[in-house]
């Protein structure tokens, strides 16, 4: 990462003021610390996502100025890179600066076929809608001082400014795109939602594929509740702010209903594949599973 | 080996899933049978536990002959069922029930691959090994969303399908009745707990979904008011030892080629409305509820997200049973003419087995208790319709 670490460095905004206080003033244990190494890592890998996401729509911009918001954007991203790492090296955990689990790469993927085939509403859907809306609920969440501790807090306080303003920023354009040609978004919707989602949610949990391995931390011992949570209220939060989402863009529930109808498959509530599955759940539908005209049913 | 007491022996798929767990548990104790199960991945004991229980709670004894009378072997591969023909010709199969499937509604390259092309498979492999019966598990709503009565025949493509596993389910249906197998084709509605004590040991589905669904989402915090998708159309759901009643009278009676409509007598079946009701009362207990006939008179975008999000995440379900089904049960009436007594489906019926799961539930009982202040002793129901008008203000 060394050149082009340098080169985000320069981006850090000098304004932001964050507490530094070090890991003995937050009084917090250890397995504290090996979760929020977890987090943060894993929030870096999503900002790392979002810089090339952001990179790689830019053309698909229609005019000079969404260009440049959207070149905006990515280098905000940037700049909550070098905000999380600063706090992990204030806080003494360690983070990853990539992408280690798979799901941001599946996502990647998806997000350039729709790129490649010139859909911005995917596009729009996939990370302005689907990833800040995981973002926001992952600031949100790391933003409660009681919860956390003073230096988190405000770290993730001040990138969840920006992840809303993406969000709004995302709304309004799918808002024009939704007035222009409602069936080609709402398409999108579909081929995005039955891809992106079931990735999104997956990565709601405390076990993972390699992240613990790359951190050196036991996979069995991270626990939310050193952060006051768990994963069914995450989840049921992350259910929430999707759907808020998406009734703000002016989505119709015609269509969004069946959408929210197969993510109750995504944590084996429904799993129902009688007697020829263990009973860990599989999840409805993979981004692999959905068909190509992007339907999952 | 051949079967050790001459009886027929069966094959069955889906043994360890819900329904096919209470056919094994059936077929154990009323027929001589040997039951040859295919699993992946499950040992005896596991297998046997949950049919075990459900054969206790009858109040019947787990004999050593039915261990003896149940043979596990591994499912091979779809494509290979082949790989079975040892299996078959030492038991001596000359019956396959297939309750194998996949209810997965979204998840179609699963419900593809199970409920069609395993179908497929399997009657191939029967056709080879001589099989005298094949018995099909399918759905009552197989017939996808048609006007009239659903009859107890194949059914043509409809106009529209509730979801893409009616669809496979009416294909695999076709496939069985095409094999040249004389075959036996039940189509049970929902499925839901025993009507005497309410015990369900199936997944979250139908009427499940919606309690545990309320229950994730509406018992964190108590909520002032509900809204609620409610029409007044009886849903049709089957408790489960009716379902295994007319199972075996139709195993054991009905001539080959037959299709029996497994549903419940409509007369006494709760609506839509009534199981909103009985929750409420029950459970929730808001100040004021706001009952709809259909779902987009719901002003989604104003209401709770909670509430949004259970209506969203049961919105398939709902729509199902908001839909005006009537089933033939001709085979069914034949049924009872030779003595067949089923359990009816009431409130009261239904009641047990809600009660049954509230009473199992920690979150319900933690809710309760943090919020029994706030439980409303009176409820307000207001009906309402697409113009946002109340129609009718029912107090309890």
């Amino acid at each position: 990462m060394g050149q082009s670490t340098a080169a985000a460095e320069t981006l850090a905004p000098p304004e932001v003021s964050i507490p530094v206080e070090g890991r003995a003033a937050t009084q917090r244990d250890e397995g504290y610390f090996n979760l929020l190494s977890y987090i943060v890592s894993n929030a870096i890998a999503g900002e790392v996502m979002a810089i090339e996401n952001y990179s790689e729509m830019v053309h698909l911009m229609p005019t000079v100025e969404t260009k440049i918001e959207t070149v905006h954007q990515a280098k905000e991203e940037c700049k909550h890179i070098l905000l999380l790492s600063k706090l992990g090296t204030s806080l003494e955990f360690g983070v990853a600066r990539k992408i280690v689990e798979p799901q941001w790469n599946n996502i990647r993927k998806h997000f350039s076929a729709a790129v490649n085939r010139k859909d911005l509403p995917a596009c729009l859907i996939i990370q302005d809608l689907m990833t800040e809306s995981m973002a926001i609920l992952l600031y949100t969440t790391l933003s409660k001082e009681s919860d956390t501790d003073a230096q988190t807090a405000t770290v993730a306080g001040n990138i969840l400014k920006d992840e809303l303003d993406h969000l709004e920023i995302g709304i309004n354009r799918l808002k024009g795109l939704l007035a222009e040609d409602a069936d080609k978004v709402n398409d999108a919707l579909v081929w995005a939602h039955h891809r992106v989602m079931p990735e999104l949610f997956g990565m709601i949990s405390t076990s993972c594929f390699f992240l613990c391995d790359e951190l050196s931390l036991d996979c069995g011992s991270l626990r939310l509740a050193s952060i006051k949570t768990d994963i069914d209220t995450l989840k049921i939060e992350a259910l929430q702010r999707y759907i808020q989402t998406l009734d703000s863009v002016g989505f119709d529930p015609a269509v969004t209903n069946p959408l929210i109808a197969s993510m109750s498959a995504y944590e084996g509530m429904s799993r129902m594949v009688l007697g020829l599955t263990d009973s860990s759940g599989a999840p409805c539908c993979s981004p692999q599973a959905a068909t190509d005209n992007g339907k999952c049913c | 080996m051949g079967s050790p007491n001459g009886s027929r022996s069966i094959l069955l798929t889906g043994g360890t899933g819900y329904l096919g767990g209470l056919i094994a548990a059936t077929l154990l104790t009323n027929e001589e049978a040997e039951l040859v199960v295919p699993v992946r991945g499950k040992s005896l004991e596991d297998f046997i536990r949950p049919v075990r229980a459900e054969i206790e709670i009858e109040g019947l004894c787990f004999q050593p002959s039915y261990e003896q009378r149940l043979h596990l072997i591994e499912l091979p591969p779809f494509q290979s069922l082949s790989k079975l023909d040892q299996v078959v010709q030492d038991f001596g199969v000359d019956e396959i029930i297939h309750s194998a499937g996949c209810l997965d509604y979204f998840d179609s390259q699963t419900l593809e691959a199970v409920n069609v092309n395993f179908t497929r498979s399997l009657l191939a492999e029967g056709q080879r090994w001589g099989i005298r019966r094949f018995t099909y598990i399918s759905t009552a709503f197989s017939s996808g969303y048609i006007n009239g009565v659903v009859p107890e025949r194949l059914h043509a493509e409809p106009p529209k399908d509730p979801t893409y596993y009616t669809q496979t389910k009416r294909e695999a249906e076709w496939l069985v009745a095409g094999s040249g197998i004389p075959f036996l084709i039940l189509r049970p509605s929902i499925v839901i707990g025993n009507s005497r004590d309410g015990h369900y040991s199936g997944k979250q589905y139908g009427l499940y979904q919606l309690w545990a669904g309320m229950e994730r989402l509406l018992c964190r915090t108590w909520h002032r008011e509900l809204h609620a998708l409610a029409p007044t159309q009886p849903v049709s759901l089957l408790h489960q030892d009716a379902f295994q009643s007319a199972f075996l009278a139709a195993y054991r009676m009905l001539p080959d080629n037959s299709i029996l409509n497994l549903v419940p007598q409509e007369g006494s079946l709760p609506d839509l409305r009534t199981l909103w009701h009985m929750w409420i009362t029950e459970c929730l207990r808001p100040e004021i509820v706001y009952y709809y006939d259909r779902m987009s008179d719901i002003p989604v975008r104003d209401i709770n997200t909670l509430q949004r999000a259970l209506l969203g995440l049961a919105s398939v379900n709902l729509e199902i049973a908001g839909h005006p089904w009537q089933f033939e049960t001709k085979n069914l009436a034949w049924l009872h003419a030779q003595g067949l007594e089923l359990p009816e489906t009431t409130a009261a019926s239904v009641s047990i087995c809600q009660r049954r799961f509230i009473e199992e539930s920690e979150t319900i009982r933690k809710f309760m208790i943090e919020n029994a202040a706030c439980r409303a002793k009176q409820i307000e129901f207001v009906e309402r319709d697409a113009n946002d008008e109340a129609l009718a203000a029912l107090a309890e």
